[in-house]
């Protein structure tokens, strides 16, 4: 390799020695350690360097505004809407889907006591938390009824029995669909179950309502008494609800 | 409050209240939006000044970098290696310059300054006084095939490999485009100096003769 050639190699070698290790720069940077006249060229190459990237690096400066215009102007995502050859398809789904609403609204079956039971054990498998637990029985049913929401909506209970093999030992006050909600739980040695108290009327559930369902090892039944629909919630079968409410 | 399920294990009570799937949420990996505004924060200064060289133009060099931007959130997908995210940019930025000017006719003139006589390139001395302002009207000065790689080395520091694949051209091609292009660099400085002190005595010689 000559001078020349090494020269025109070693004016891509960077400052700082950042590509002492690439192969590309071996031959002439062996060179450079026997010719010091191309020495005195590379130590001038690289003062000259410095300088210009010294002074380069303040020169060009982005207006303040560009970093906001840039982030101002993300793309969107494209409206599904403005695509022009979709639009009969979708006003079409558009007209189905209004179709089966309104057909569902006036002629479809409907059973507000099984949609009840259902959500209850919705809420049930999703592990409701208890506002209030004791294993004094009229010590859950007393703060259940000083309860505003409960009082409001009359679901207080009456005084538990004692003697029964079912136990309330915890409560809560929820809301389902912005309705009030009395959740009590019960246990015995083997067996815990929920029962969910709601003003029929708020839940459209019949006087005469009666329905048991079971889904995913879950049982619940909907009963209607004094205005008040009881759900009872527990896993396992419809054997399993065969017990007494306490209260 | 006391969860029904853990009322249950304290209290050994046979009521199997199963863990729900709709409790698992989703970690969401997206974080895109975050992402990107770490991504302009990093690199607009420098795709800025890249896009400066290329179009030698500031109101075109905006322009140019919002559009890089917003090609490069669009398509980020493309992006495997993080690491080079610069990089990947400033090929956005150059494919979209020639994407742009592609109506103009090529220019192919190569300057032609003398090569190989260093009494015509600059002291560094002498370059240590030269302005800012001059430095770059000087780097503008040049040609495109000279101008972007210089400016990629100087601005940036890029390797030449790295500059290679900016420009998409042969890592040989960037390694002698950027020995020419500083020895142009450094011819116009001189020139710019010779200029300016010339001046200068001309003023001072004019000023001279008043006073006398």
């Amino acid at each position: 390799m000559d001078r020349e050639e090494a020269k025109r190699i070693l004016e891509s070698y960077r400052l700082g020695g950042k590509d002492s290790h690439d192969p590309i720069f071996a031959d002439a940077l062996h060179e450079l350690e026997r010719d010091p006249e191309l020495q005195a060229w590379f130590e001038e190459k690289e003062r000259f360097d410095a300088l210009m990237v010294e002074k380069l690096a303040h020169a060009v400066t982005a207006p303040p505004y560009l970093k906001y215009e840039i982030l101002d102007r993300q793309p969107k995502a494209r409206n599904i809407f403005s695509v022009r050859w979709l639009q009969p398809i979708l006003a079409a789904a558009a007209a189905v889907v209004i179709g089966v609403g309104v057909w569902q609204h006036f002629a479809a079956p409907r059973n507000p006591a099984r949609n009840l039971a259902l959500q209850a054990i919705s809420y049930t498998n999703e592990m409701p938390s208890l506002q209030f637990v004791c294993f004094d029985a009229s010590a859950v049913a007393t703060w259940a009824n000083r309860q505003p929401a409960v009082r409001k909506a009359a679901l207080e209970i009456a005084k538990p029995g004692t003697d029964m093999d079912m136990k309330l030992i915890g409560s809560s006050v929820v809301d389902w669909n912005g309705k009030p909600v009395l959740m009590l739980c019960l246990q015995n040695g083997k067996q815990m179950a929920m029962v969910y108290l709601v003003r029929g009327d708020d839940f459209q559930i019949k006087p005469n309502a009666h329905e048991m369902i079971e889904k995913d090892g879950w049982v619940s039944k909907v009963s209607y008494s004094g205005d008040k629909a009881w759900v009872l919630t527990t896993k396992g079968t419809p054997a399993d609800l065969n017990f007494e409410v306490p209260f | 409050m006391t969860s029904a399920a853990t009322l249950l294990s304290t209290r050994s009570l046979a009521f199997p209240l199963e863990r729900s799937n709709k409790l698992a949420l989703p970690i969401s990996t997206q974080t895109m939006p975050d992402d990107f505004e770490k991504f302009v924060e990093e690199h607009y200064q420098a795709a800025f000044r890249f896009a400066l060289s290329l179009s030698r133009n500031h109101d075109d060099a905006c322009d140019l970098t919002q559009q890089a931007f917003f090609i490069a959130q669009t398509n980020q997908r493309q992006l495997r290696d993080r690491s080079k995210g610069k990089q990947w940019l400033f090929t956005i930025l150059r494919r979209e310059f020639l994407r742009t000017k592609r109506h103009e006719a090529v220019r192919q003139r190569y300057d032609v300054e003398l090569e190989g006589d260093d009494s015509l390139l600059i002291s560094v001395d002498h370059a240590a006084n030269i302005d800012a302002k001059s430095l770059l009207t000087a780097l503008q000065g040049l040609d495109d095939h000279f101008r972007l790689p210089v400016s990629l080395f100087y601005f940036d520091q890029l390797s030449y490999k790295e500059i290679a694949d900016i420009l998409e051209v042969p890592i040989g091609t960037v390694m002698s485009r950027l020995a020419r292009g500083k020895t142009m660099l450094r011819h116009r400085l001189e020139s710019t100096r010779v200029a300016d002190t010339e001046k200068i005595v001309k003023i001072s010689e004019r000023g001279g003769r008043q006073s006398g």
